[in-house]
């Protein structure tokens, strides 16, 4: 139980973050569940990530021609309240860039959809079995100040659900953050 | 019969697995007469003019998103798919998967093949990883389909693999595995050898045949066959392209075999 399966060429997240894991086929791995997703939360954290714990994806903060320039959250336990009591005020984070890695929701993808700035595509065709490398391709900026990785994506585009892995998962993340940088740099160099 | 002029292959991104260079080979041995030439991406002659973006966008909005909706021309890409188109046109990624409109897909190579070759004399054989699928109009949905003879005729390297039928045993276990959250590699290795996969080293072998349904299609105007050891049997399930193209005892039937010498007699 809690296995997580990793095809190849994901393990190599796996060996840098020291997480152990076995091949069981040629090209697939298997590591233990809690023990990857544990590792990979600390390896954030020692990256310098802050997790808002117990909060929501409320809104997105557009600026001049819609571009994404931060999200509205919220605490979890307010939308559990009667209406009457919540009266706890969303806060707004502004950021230069925002990236949604909800998976198969993509919540900020359909927030700006709402918003009328994007046609999301639902999902693809079905009979296809490999579309791990399709999710990676279709990493990136989705829109001015929104990137997009990991399942989002899957929905954002249409692709295929069905076959992408965990390993997948982990290299999508990967490019997202290194596309992230660039436009760091970028705005950097523009300012 | 029709004379050919020229054959000519292209390479639109296709599974690494298949050997062009093998197949122009096989088919200078099976046509004589008739000159082969390998062109390699079809795109090639615009990537100096900047047209890359074009092709790009134009290539996005013939994606089929649903199989059981008819392609209509209104579909406005996303910059990723766009991206995306512009990797694949550069040969920059290999990632298959998106579904195509195969008539539409045909028109587009029409349109890149130069004028004076746009004939039924001249054999275009588009090697491609993208999948395509047509139109059917009783069942109301798409079918991924291996091949699209025409001008040119379009093979589909990733559509070997998913549009002929697999074994009823593995789409049975295919459920159970997704419902397990098993990956499906596992479950593939388990009918190794009973369906073409990707990078399947018997490609190269089952796609001349496919080439030479192409062949087929511009010497008399059928592409098929009705005997299912020739290389001509428009194969439905994995089990009988298997057959047609690599068991049979036989490369081509009587007939289509006599069409070959009198061609070559000419
Ligand atoms: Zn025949």
């Amino acid at each position: 139980m809690n296995k997580v399966t990793i095809r190849h060429p994901g393990e190599r997240i796996l060996d840098e973050l020291g997480i152990p894991y076995k091949k069981v086929n040629q090209g697939l791995f298997v590591a233990d569940g809690p023990h990857a997703c544990s590792k990979l939360i600390a390896s954030a954290c020692d990256s310098g990530v802050k997790f808002a714990n117990m909060t929501v994806f409320d809104d997105l903060v557009l600026r001049e021609g819609g571009r994404v320039a931060g999200v509205v959250i919220n605490w979890t336990p307010v939308s559990a309240m009667p209406r009457e009591i919540t009266c706890v005020d969303p806060v707004a984070l502004e950021s230069e860039l925002v990236i949604d890695a909800t998976g198969h929701d993509a919540q900020v993808v359909k927030k700006l959809e709402e918003r009328g700035f994007i046609k999301t595509k639902g999902f693809g065709a079905m009979w296809v079995e490999r579309s791990e490398d399709l999710i990676i391709e279709h990493t990136g900026e989705v829109h001015p100040g929104l990137i997009i990785t990991g399942m989002a994506v899957a929905t954002t585009y249409g692709l295929p659900r069905m076959g992408p892995t965990f390993g997948a998962m982990l290299l999508s993340g990967e490019v997202g953050a290194q596309i992230a940088l660039e436009k760091l740099r970028e705005n950097a160099k523009i300012k | 019969m029709r004379r050919l002029n020229r054959v000519f292959l292209y390479d639109d991104g296709a599974a690494r697995a298949l050997k062009i260079e093998e197949i122009a080979k096989y088919l200078r041995k099976k046509l004589i007469k008739v000159g082969v030439e390998v062109r390699g991406n079809p795109f090639a002659f615009y990537l100096l003019q900047d047209k890359v973006s074009d092709y790009a966008r134009k290539i996005a909005s013939i994606k089929i998103q649903d199989a059981t909706k008819k392609w209509s021309s209104e579909q406005e890409p996303l910059y990723g798919e766009i991206e995306y188109g512009k990797k694949m046109i550069l040969g920059k990624t290999r990632a298959s998967g998106v579904l195509y409109d195969g008539l539409e897909l045909q028109r587009l190579f029409f349109e890149v093949i130069p004028g004076r070759e746009r004939s039924l004399q001249f054999v275009h054989i588009v090697f491609s990883n993208r999948l395509f699928a047509t139109w059917d109009e009783h069942e109301r949905r798409y079918h991924a389909r291996v091949n699209l003879c025409g001008i040119p005729s379009i093979i589909s390297t990733t559509g070997v693999v998913e549009a002929p039928a697999k074994p009823r045993g593995y789409y049975l276990l295919r459920q159970q595995y997704e419902m397990l959250g098993k990956d499906l590699l596992e479950l593939k290795n388990s009918f190794k050898g009973a369906f073409i996969d990707y990078e399947d080293l018997r490609l190269t072998e089952v796609m001349k045949g496919y080439a030479m349904q192409s062949v087929f299609y511009s010497l008399v105007g059928d592409p098929f066959c009705q005997d299912k050891g020739c290389r001509l049997y428009n194969a439905h399930w994995q089990e009988e392209l298997i057959f047609a193209q690599i068991e049979s005892e036989y490369e081509f039937c009587q007939r289509h075999m006599s069409f070959l010498e009198e061609l070559n007699e000419y």
